[in-house]
């Protein structure tokens, strides 16, 4: 019976800890103009074409579902469709459209920097890079990811281009985590 | 003398090594639709807009000249264009619109199948994907030393993603601009 009882308590463990498995969003770079959502993760076959509006207000949620080298397997939810009653759109989308915002990280000064690693391990070497005045938050392009919550991105700061894994950012249209 | 005469050898020959460094070249997808040219490997600045004709056989040879993740930093020249006279144009172009055309292994029984390595190297895994015969055109996500593309393609309703050593990187197929 205890032993029973101790693999069912072990059962219930691991299935909420797959329960809460990362959810994974990106924001679309691209508003107040059609961006095509491919049936697949190669070729030009569309199965939707939806626009992100500004003037209306009308946003989109994107979750991550899967990943090819040059595309993302996607759910598209309305930002305002709080009771889920429009369906979602599932499809492929180019990752030159995928981003997130900079979140920071606060030196013994209190000057913000990106922490920017080399590959996904916070025990990685990485580099420090400080906001500037005219650069103070950036959309940083999300070209991979991995496990947890590591975002493999691109960016230009100061007129360079970076690329590197993070672990601080913020995945909403309205960048509201800052 | 006999010393200085070995170094200035070996050097002659390390020069020419490295002048040999193989020129990667992939077929621009697109034919009689615009594309752009970016200016950099992310963002949406346009550098260009060109247009590949069917009808005025108007083709460009796009020679890979860097790479980042999603996008190939490219010279592109005319293909009629043997002696140089217009002007190049160097920009980023996305790399789904950038292929090469399968060429076939054949098996014991003649069949034709694109071989497709695990890893960029020939010693590496493989799996024969068996085709009609008539190329197809493999989309061009990486590449390695050598002669290796990493490419993505359907076959038969089927996704296939692996590394090839064997193709056309012209618009025609019919030789290879790489050498």
């Amino acid at each position: 019976m205890r032993r029973l009882t101790f693999f069912l308590v072990c059962m219930i463990i691991c299935g909420q800890a797959l329960s809460q498995e990362h959810h994974r969003f990106v924001v679309l770079t691209v508003v107040n103009e059609e961006i095509p959502v491919y049936r697949s993760p190669i070729g030009n076959e569309i199965s939707y074409r939806i626009m992100q509006d500004s003037i209306h207000e009308l946003f989109f949620f994107v979750e991550i579902l899967e990943k090819s080298p040059l595309r993302y397997k996607v759910n598209i939810t309305s930002t305002e469709d709080h009771d889920n009653v429009f369906p979602g759109i599932v499809g492929w989308i180019d990752k030159s459209i995928c981003s997130v915002f900079s979140r920071h990280y606060y030196d013994e000064n209190n000057k913000s920097y990106i922490k920017l690693f080399s590959r996904p391990d916070s025990k990685s070497s990485f580099v420090k890079i400080y906001a500037s005045p005219h650069n103070e938050s950036g959309e940083w392009i999300v070209v991979d990811y991995a496990d947890d919550n590591w975002l493999k991105v691109m960016f230009y700061h100061d007129g360079k281009l970076y690329e590197g894994w993070v672990d601080r950012y913020c995945d909403s249209i309205y960048d509201s985590c800052n | 003398m006999k010393k200085l005469t070995f170094l200035l050898v070996c050097m002659i020959i390390c020069g020419q090594a490295l002048s040999q460094d193989r020129r990667r070249f992939v077929v621009l997808m697109p034919v009689n639709k615009q594309f752009p040219v970016y200016h950099s490997p992310i963002g949406t600045e346009v550098n260009y807009r060109i247009m590949q004709d069917s009808i005025y056989e108007v083709f460009f040879n796009a020679e890979v000249l860097e790479e980042s993740p999603l996008r190939y930093k490219v010279n592109i020249t005319l293909d009629t264009d043997s002696t140089g006279v217009y002007p190049k144009m160097i920009g980023w172009v996305d790399k789904n619109i950038c292929g090469v055309y399968s060429r076939c292994y054949y098996d014991v029984n003649k069949r034709p199948y694109i071989k497709l390595y695990a890893r960029a190297d020939a010693n590496a895994d493989f799996v024969k994907v068996y085709e009609s015969g008539d190329p197809v055109l493999l989309t061009a996500i990486d590449y390695a030393e050598g002669r290796w593309f990493k490419v993505m393609f359907y076959l038969n309703d089927e996704l296939h993603v692996g590394w090839v050593d064997k193709y056309g990187d012209n618009v025609y197929n019919s030789y290879e601009v790489g050498g």
